[in-house]
């Protein structure tokens, strides 16, 4: 991908985190179960009645790529102002790519599980 | 300030002194200077200079903030030494310190040479299809108003260094043009007579040239000429999404 066109990536997910935030925040405090979730204290199993909710667990998921995604390309941005070199460079963008995709996936399936066990 | 002889106030002047020929030729030294109304920093070093200690190397030439050479670091801003008054710094000790980001020459001079070779490379001049016409006609280029205040401020750099030495991003990636560069940049690409266009852009769109800025619009406080090469480097940002 461009230089160009992961920067500008970049800026668009910056601002998908502040509106996928807040409809996730919304969900979370306006939607049940979420609050009655929190009474079921005896029930360790009672939070993820929580994912049930569509909305709830796919702004999750819409924020875990935009979180990934922002955050490790500020983190590879990071790194690659701390030392210039083609070499170094390009190690930098395989090795932050790799951890950012398997941590969307590692996280997409928490939140399918999750969903799953909240039908239950 | 401290009264001295003639009743005139005294400051004492801690300067960076560098000799790339002596061994432990890095430290701070510091003198006494005289002051009276109105008088400069620049005007401060001249005296060291001229009756102190004549080693002390610095590089100045107009007096009066036009020609851009006396930047160095003065209280820890990046300043023209013929553009700060002493008592405006409200300090009985004034450090002055070469140019952050520019290698040191000797004492408070500094090597522009990464920084031209920058501004060099943005084409700074008109750039026309017709290069024939541009060069032999009589035929001037009017513009309106409206067109030369899309660019002026930015017409307005003197190529002082102070933005350059101010620039975080750029003591931390050398490939980063900075805000100077930049600025140029968009003086021209804003200019309704350049017909230079997306070819101008391309270059940037590496990872390093213009994108690497990271707003914090440093350059913008220290320039004195009031120039905003933060403003410049966001609208060439967008010029480049959207036409680059
Ligand atoms: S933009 Fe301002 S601070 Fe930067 S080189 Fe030009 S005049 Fe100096
Ligand atoms: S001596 Fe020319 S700008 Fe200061």
């Amino acid at each position: 991908m461009k230089e160009k066109t992961v920067m500008l990536l970049h800026y668009i997910t910056g601002l998908g985190i502040i509106v996928a935030g807040g409809i996730h925040l919304a969900t979370v405090f306006l939607l049940s179960p979420y609050h009655l979730s929190m009474e079921f204290d005896n029930n360790p199993f009672a939070v993820l009645s929580v994912y049930r909710n569509i909305l709830l667990a796919g702004t999750l998921e819409v924020l875990l790529v935009l979180v990934a995604f922002h955050g490790f390309n500020g983190l590879r941005v990071v790194l690659q102002e701390l030392y210039q070199g083609k070499t170094y460079t390009k190690a930098v963008n395989i090795i932050v790519s790799v951890v950012a995709v398997a941590l969307v996936v590692y996280g997409t399936r928490t939140i399918l599980i999750a969903h799953q066990l909240g039908q239950g | 300030m401290d009264r001295g002889e003639k009743g005139l106030q005294e400051v004492k002047f801690k300067v960076f002194r560098y000799d790339p020929d002596k061994k432990d030729g890095k430290g701070f030294q510091t003198y006494t200077v005289p002051v009276s109304k109105g008088m400069t920093v620049l005007q401060g070093l001249m005296y060291i200079k001229e009756k102190l200690d004549q080693t002390l190397s610095m590089r100045f030439s107009c007096r009066m903030a036009t020609c851009g050479s006396c930047g160095m670091t003065i209280n820890g801003l990046p300043r023209l030494a013929c553009y700060t008054l002493i008592q405006e710094l409200k300090t009985r000790t004034i450090v002055v310190e070469p140019l952050r980001n520019f290698p040191v020459i000797k004492d408070l001079a500094t090597d522009f040479e990464e920084f031209f070779s920058k501004h060099r490379s943005v084409n700074p001049y008109l750039i026309r299809i017709d290069t024939h016409e541009q060069e032999k006609s009589n035929v001037s280029y009017t513009q309106s108003d409206e067109e030369v205040e899309k660019y002026l401020q930015f017409a307005y750099c003197i190529k002082c260094g102070l933005c350059y030495a101010a620039c975080p991003v750029v003591a931390t990636d050398k490939q980063f043009l900075g805000p100077q560069a930049l600025a140029q940049l968009y003086r021209y690409l804003a200019d309704s007579r350049d017909e230079g266009g997306e070819e101008r852009l391309r270059p940037l769109s590496d990872g390093h040239s213009l994108l690497r800025c990271h707003f914090a619009a440093s350059c913008s406080q220290v320039c004195p000429k009031g120039v905003d090469p933060a403003l410049a480097i966001q609208l060439l940002r967008r010029e480049l999404f959207l036409r680059g």
